[in-house]
């Protein structure tokens, strides 16, 4: 059997646009991006500053980081738009999911006090 | 009456490749694409339930100054290595270069079981140091977040080696080495998701 199956014609799109050179360029660069974050990350984790700015800083640096593993890694950059939105829909409602239950949580904390949990 | 498209015309058992709303994708990888989109759901109703109990327990610890995060910034570099050898091999595979691709894969597997072998050196020690699921909310909710994270990473490592053996074998490069990229999604949403975990339970 060939070592070289013939896959020119199911190249995909990212590939047939802008050729493996520059994909594979493309994701060393996100490889220093993403590396660079995670150093930037425990730095500012290791800092003495307020733990709200913290907090911001860490998940827009995390949120960053995903968003190029999802866009560059897994394509979707590179993907019809039907795709990204089938990826990309869920997560505003995910947001305000988590922001009903964070609210929720917090006033049942704040008028109960739940057996689980150790004040 | 219109004419069906040709995506539905295709040969009997073939998969439709160019349907117009996700272009090239197979229903495979679109079936990938919708099972890790739930996953992430669950991901977030654990992390969720983090946030809810560390909003409401204002003696919660703060997490470096019980976890080692200098030890765990390594093992999160080596996932994202993975994921850039997990690149490589798909990218052999759509040039049809069988043995790169399987040992892009056998690589890409290798970061996930020392990924795991970290896991349980950690999880070793902070059980030594009296860190166990039953002593209170924060290591409760730690071993369910990143355990569960971790039967995703085994997971995987199982998906890669299946998926590299069956190169091997001579299978899983036609379709536009549909397979491999469909692992390669798993394994890079496996990496996204400890990005998050790393800094919400790690670091935050």
């Amino acid at each position: 059997m060939s070592d070289h199956a013939s896959t020119h014609d199911d190249s995909p799109a990212a590939y047939v646009r802008f050729g493996p050179l520059k994909m594979r360029r493309e994701y060393f660069m996100v490889l220093i991006v993403l590396s660079v974050l995670t150093v930037a990350e425990i730095g500012v984790a290791s800092l003495k500053m307020d733990r709200r700015v913290m907090a911001v800083l860490l998940i827009g640096m995390a949120l960053t980081k995903a968003a190029f593993v999802g866009l560059y890694y897994m394509h979707l950059k590179h993907e019809k738009r039907g795709l990204l939105w089938m990826a990309a829909i869920p997560l505003p409602l995910a947001g305000l999911y988590a922001a009903a239950l964070m609210l929720d949580g917090a006033h049942l904390l704040r008028v109960a006090t739940l057996p689980w949990v150790h004040h | 009456m219109s004419a069906p498209s040709e995506a539905v015309l295709a040969a009997p058992g073939a998969t439709p490749r160019n349907a117009p709303t996700f272009g090239a994708a197979t229903t495979g990888k679109v079936g990938m694409w919708v099972f890790l989109v739930t996953d992430a759901m669950t991901f977030a109703g654990l992390l969720l339930a983090y946030a809810i109990l560390r909003a409401g327990n204002p003696k919660w610890p703060l997490p470096s100054t019980v976890l080692g995060i200098p030890f765990t910034g390594i093992m999160t570099f080596v996932l994202i290595l993975s994921s850039v050898t997990m690149v490589q091999a798909l990218d052999a595979a759509k040039h049809g270069e069988r043995r790169q691709t399987a040992l892009w894969l056998f690589a890409t597997a290798l970061g996930g079981a020392f990924f795991l072998c970290g896991q349980v050196y950690e999880y070793a020690h902070l059980i030594h140091h009296g860190f166990t699921l039953p002593s209170g909310n924060f290591p409760a909710t730690f071993y369910v977040v990143t355990s569960f994270h971790g039967a995703h990473v085994f997971t995987g490592v199982c998906y890669l080696l299946i998926t590299a053996i069956g190169v091997l074998r001579g299978k899983f490069l036609d379709n536009g080495a549909n397979v491999v990229e469909i692992t390669g999604l798993f394994w890079h949403f496996v990496d996204l998701i400890w990005i998050l975990v790393f800094t919400f339970v790690y670091l935050i």
